[in-house]
């Protein structure tokens, strides 16, 4: 009881001193980041569990690359079950020059099931439920596509064949899944318009869908006859499933903004450790005196440990109110990208803030302090008996600990904690040898110009240990948004630089066969050599060597994946040109009436494949065996149509193909392609150009919700600063004193201290800029094989916003030191 | 266990010794020393700076163990007892006044005498801190923060919290060390004022040979040894 009051009183005083202040910054800023991201991810959470009986618009739905046979839908209704038909597939929708590429969701009567889509008149308006679906000749669509080609209800666009009027606007689909699952945005058309669209044909890449509801007997009831009568490739899926899903996709964002919040935590965690040392020795003569006056050892480490929960809880509050405000910011950054009503978020992320914040004080707070139990008590009597110093196994130890379970909170799996921590404590080393090196080229410098450069750097080397802490702690979070903010441009850039300049840019599908020769006379009598055309057809691969492949098992999860999609064959006589061959050979003249196959090698390894193996497709129930005789290399990147497997001329048959071809058009000749689609409207083309403008908004999107969650970083950054000017706080007023009484001004104290902080800053941004760099070097060279062009831009960035931030923080750190009087101080000591 | 006849001396030093090691060896600060201090009486343990009187004090306070000897406190010997044995006497037993006060900075006055009445468990802290903090003459500065006061309100509030608890004995190190000489002579008469009238027995450290006349006995610290003659 006595402790309890005693504790809350010294943490009062405390707290009013601004004794505590930098451990409780430090940890309010480490909690905000990471109950930012518990309650952002848990508000998207929610808002999934909420609509995840909806996220079907339907109970039950079974999907297929082909059409449905209509007896499922019979089976359906006479089950009791109301059904819907849908198709879903990419397409182009022009609308004068301008094109987008969207995700069609072709819909009967009835749609949705479950759920009520809701539209508007304008982008982002006032949404009401509505009960109909788009009648014939008219299409809604996500507002997305609508600020991509600067449309507005009432405009018309066009889809293949089909010229429709935009009737409105999408507010939400059930089923529309949440933005960032999809690139392409929806457009929502009836199933009566598709054959006026003449979009879709045996070839094209159509997920057809039956949706069912009903009650939960009837539900089961179809489950159990579907389940065995299902052919292959034919998926069943219900609400539970969707779910878990979505809850898998937003717990993957979770983990990588937990990341990012991660680094925040550790960096604060140094800044509570030099804290909580500096006031555990600010502390000794009262733990002495408490001793002194009768308090035992446990009762004082009980005081100190109650001390600590009080500030746990007022910075654990602080910080959880913070990272409140701050999650709206990421809602911000990540905008249409999020399931249009978010829920507020539960309390929970704010308790887990509260776990965090207390490892944190455990860890990093706790060892220094726990010793002053052991101050001896005659301390009263000579200032100069100190408590005995903690083991370094202890420090250590318990930081070690609190890192590395903080680190599996965050990430909650074992192999990606190690990988982090192992990733972090090389870049810490890196970094803070880089620091110790940049000290020992600053040393010299020191001679030369003024006083206060002279004092300024001066101070540098002498808190050596806490200049190589600040500037790696700094370096760290300029690394990250360096890499975020600008080598991330970088190498998407020097990745398009890599393109041939007349790589293809344009993909030209869906061509019928007697489409062909309009489409090269198109070209050629446009002054365009006529691109190659290469025929498309689409099979599932249902045997190796005679054996189903749902007999077989793939020690790789990618392969099961693969086999349940349908891939594109393609017939060639000649080795198509970005292919190489790797083994076996290719098929001579006397050979291309037999059936054979030549396969790419990558997609060879993950089903085991190798030359001599016999390979049977089914196309649309027609079986086709035929022996792989070769396997290839491609090259991916040259934008020519590749496939996977190549069949000889003569495997086919008389089966009839889709034809697809790819060109490179000047931006200026693009233009030309709307000729194209008013002679030929049931072609679609895809701009390469448009569609990694979507992409690398998608990204950029993306990047900006972590490189908020790495602000923290930056703010953690400044703390340790903080922390360091506090410890060194008494010296520096000391000696401000002396050398003002010495008759040093005001000026000269500042400006010497404007160098050393300017310094640590520079220091701290070339290397956070040198840091950028490797990383972005290594990730261009090793993982994407790109060349790497240093981007002076890191540098500038880095230093300048390096030396700024940390000058003014410095500055406005030890403002007290120049205003304290000299003659206080100097008898205060 | 108990030694030599039993008398009513309160605190016993036998054969004391005290040895540290430094740097460059062993260093004896305090050698032999033996004395008997009566309930009620005052003494004063004066010598030179640096001829071991902090040390002795803390010895006998039981603040630090000596390397040889024992010290007795009500005929209990404190060097069988362990530190936090020896904290529980202080509790209840002892009062200290220091040269430079002591105080906690994050107490007020009021709360910096309640401490000891709190760590013993007293019924209404409050209301005697009050009235201790009142008969040293700071009843308006009981809101007080230390760093507030000035160097003679400060060693007064200091005082107030050595004698509320009703200690049997009381220690001062040197308690006008950091006072200037008019407020060191009040500060002397507040502390025998209040010696007499809580019957304490007072054990005074101090180099000021006019302050130790004020005691019943003076004793003489020599290079850590007691000495019959100044
Ligand atoms: N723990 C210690 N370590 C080293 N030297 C000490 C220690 N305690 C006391 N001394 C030395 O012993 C001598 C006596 O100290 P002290 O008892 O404080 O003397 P006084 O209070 O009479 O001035 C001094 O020289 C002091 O430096
Ligand atoms: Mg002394």
């Amino acid at each position: 009881m006595m402790l309890l009051r005693l504790s809350l009183r010294q943490f009062r005083r405390g707290w009013k001193s601004g004794e505590l202040t930098v451990i409780a910054v430090a940890l309010a800023l480490a909690l905000a980041a990471v109950s930012a991201v518990g309650f952002f991810t848990g508000r998207v959470h929610t808002a999934i569990q909420e609509q995840a009986g909806e996220s079907l618009a339907a109970d039950l739905v079974l999907s297929s690359g082909e059409p449905l046979s209509p007896r499922f839908a019979q089976t359906a209704r006479a089950a009791g079950a109301r059904t819907v038909q849908v198709m879903d597939f990419p397409t182009v929708l022009f609308s004068g020059n301008h094109s987008v590429l969207t995700d069609i969701h072709a819909v009967s009567a009835d749609y949705p099931l479950r759920g009520r889509v809701r539209t508007s008149q304008v982008s982002f308006g006032p949404a009401d439920v509505t009960h109909i679906i788009p009648v014939p000749g008219t299409v809604w669509m996500e507002p997305r596509v609508l600020t991509m080609l600067g449309l507005r209800v009432g405009d018309k666009v066009r889809i293949g064949n089909l010229k429709a009027r935009i009737a409105s606007v999408i507010a939400y689909l059930p089923d529309g899944g949440f933005g960032f699952a999809s690139l392409a945005p929806k457009v929502l058309l009836n199933i009566a318009d598709i054959p006026a669209t003449g979009l879709v044909n045996a070839n094209s890449r159509v997920n057809y869908k039956l949706l069912m509801a009903g009650t939960p007997d009837v539900i089961s009831e179809l489950k159990k006859t579907f389940r065995h009568h299902l052919p292959a490739g034919v998926e069943m899926r219900d609400a539970r499933d969707s779910r878990r899903e979505l809850v898998d996709a937003i717990d993957r964002a979770q983990r990588f903004l937990g990341l990012a919040a991660l680094v925040s935590v550790l960096i604060s965690a140094v800044a509570v450790a030099l804290a909580a040392r500096r006031y555990a020795t600010r502390y000794t003569d009262t733990a002495a005196v408490l001793k002194c006056l009768g308090l035992t050892r446990r009762r004082v480490q009980m005081l100190l440990l109650l001390e600590l929960l009080w500030l746990g809880i007022a910075a654990g509050v602080s910080g959880a109110v913070l990272g409140f405000l701050a999650q709206f910011g990421l809602v911000t950054a990540l905008g249409n990208l999020l399931p249009a009503h978010l829920p507020y978020p539960s309390f929970i992320p704010a308790l887990s803030a509260f776990g965090i914040g207390l490892a944190l004080l455990m860890g990093f707070a706790l060892p220094p302090l726990m010793r002053l139990g052991d101050t001896p008590p005659a301390r009263v009597l000579r200032r100069d008996l100190v408590p005995p110093p903690v083991r370094g196994y202890v420090i250590y130890g318990a930081a070690i600990f609190a890192t590395l379970a903080l680190t599996w909170w965050q990430v909650r799996e074992l192999k990606l904690a190690l990988y982090v921590l192992l990733g972090l404590t090389l870049t810490v080393l890196m970094l803070g040898l880089g620091a110790g090196l940049l000290l020992v080229i600053l040393k010299p410098l020191r001679h030369g110009a003024g006083a206060g450069w002279r004092y300024g750097l001066a101070n540098l080397s002498r808190h050596r240990r806490d200049a190589v802490i600040q500037m790696t702690a700094f370096g760290i979070g300029l690394m990250v948004l360096l890499l975020l903010g600008l080598v991330r441009g970088d190498l998407l850039s020097s990745w398009r630089t890599t393109l041939p300049a007349d790589a293809p840019n344009q993909f030209i599908i869906n061509i019928q066969p007697n489409q062909r020769t309009s489409v090269e006379r198109f070209f050629t009598s446009r002054g365009i050599p006529a691109p190659p055309l290469y025929p498309v057809v689409r099979a599932r691969l249902s045997a190796i060597n005679g054996v189903s492949v749902t007999k077989i098992h793939f020690r790789d999860a990618r392969a099961r994946h693969m086999l349940d999609r349908e891939a594109n064959l393609s017939w060639s006589q000649a080795l198509p040109p970005a292919n190489t061959i790797v083994a076996g050979h290719w098929w001579n003249a006397g050979e291309t009436g037999k059936p054979l196959a030549s396969v790419e090698e990558g997609f060879a390894r993950q089903l085991n494949l190798k030359v001599g193996d016999t390979l049977t497709f089914d196309l649309a129930g027609t079986p086709l065996s035929v022996k792989i005789m070769s396997l290839r290399k491609v090259r991916w990147d040259s934008f020519q149509p590749n496939f996977f497997v190549e069949l000889s001329p003569g495997a086919l048959g008389g089966y009839p193909a889709d034809w697809i071809t790819s060109v490179y058009l000047p931006p200026q000749k693009a233009v030309i392609l709307a000729d194209l689609v008013r002679q030929l409207p049931a072609l679609s083309i895809f701009d390469v150009d448009s569609i990694l403008e979507q992409i690398r908004h998608l990204m950029d999107q993306a990047s900006l919700a972590v490189e908020y969650v790495f602000l923290f970083t930056l703010g953690a950054g400044i703390v340790v600063l903080l922390a360091a000017a506090q410890a060194t706080r008494d010296e520096r007023c000391f000696e401000a004193a002396v050398l003002r009484a010495l008759g040093a001004s005001r000026h000269l104290i500042r400006s010497a201290t404007a160098v050393e902080y300017a310094a640590l800053g520079f220091a701290a941004g070339l290397l956070g800029a040198l840091a950028a760099t490797l990383v972005a070097w290594i990730l261009a060279r090793r993982v994407f094989s790109l060349p790497y062009h240093p981007d002076w831009r890191v540098w500038v960035v880095g230093i300048a916003a390096g030396t700024l931030i940390v000058a003014l923080s410095g500055l406005l750190a030890t403002r007290h030191v120049l205003n304290a009087p000299p003659v206080e101080t100097l008898r205060e000591t | 266990m108990r030694s030599g006849t039993p008398d009513n001396s309160l605190l016993r030093a036998e054969h004391l010794g005290k040895q540290v090691t430094s740097p460059d060896g062993t260093l004896t600060i305090l050698e032999d020393v033996s004395l008997a201090i009566l309930r009620g009486e005052s003494v004063a343990i004066v010598g030179p700076s640096g001829s071991g009187k902090s040390t002795l004090l803390g010895l006998l306070a039981g603040l630090d163990v000596p390397s040889r000897g024992s010290v007795w406190l009500d005929g209990e010997n404190l060097s069988t007892l362990d530190e936090d044995a020896r904290a529980a006497r202080r509790a209840r037993r002892i009062g200290f006044v220091f040269q430079s006060f002591h105080l906690l900075p994050g107490l007020t006055a009021l709360e910096n005498v309640m401490l000891p009445l709190e760590l013993g468990g007293q019924r209404q802290p409050e209301q005697t801190a009050r009235a201790v903090l009142a008969a040293v003459g700071l009843a308006e500065r009981a809101g007080y923060y230390p760093p507030k006061l000035s160097g003679g309100e400060q060693q007064r509030v200091a005082i107030a919290r050595a004698y509320a608890g009703e200690p049997a004995i009381l220690f001062a190190d040197e308690p006008t060390g950091n006072l200037d000489a008019a407020t060191g002579q009040l500060i002397i008469e507040l502390l025998f004022r209040l010696n007499r009238e809580h019957y304490a027995t007072l054990v005074l450290v101090s180099h000021d040979t006019q302050l130790a006349s004020r005691c019943n006995r003076i004793l003489h610290l020599r290079a850590g040894r007691l000495v019959a003659t100044p």
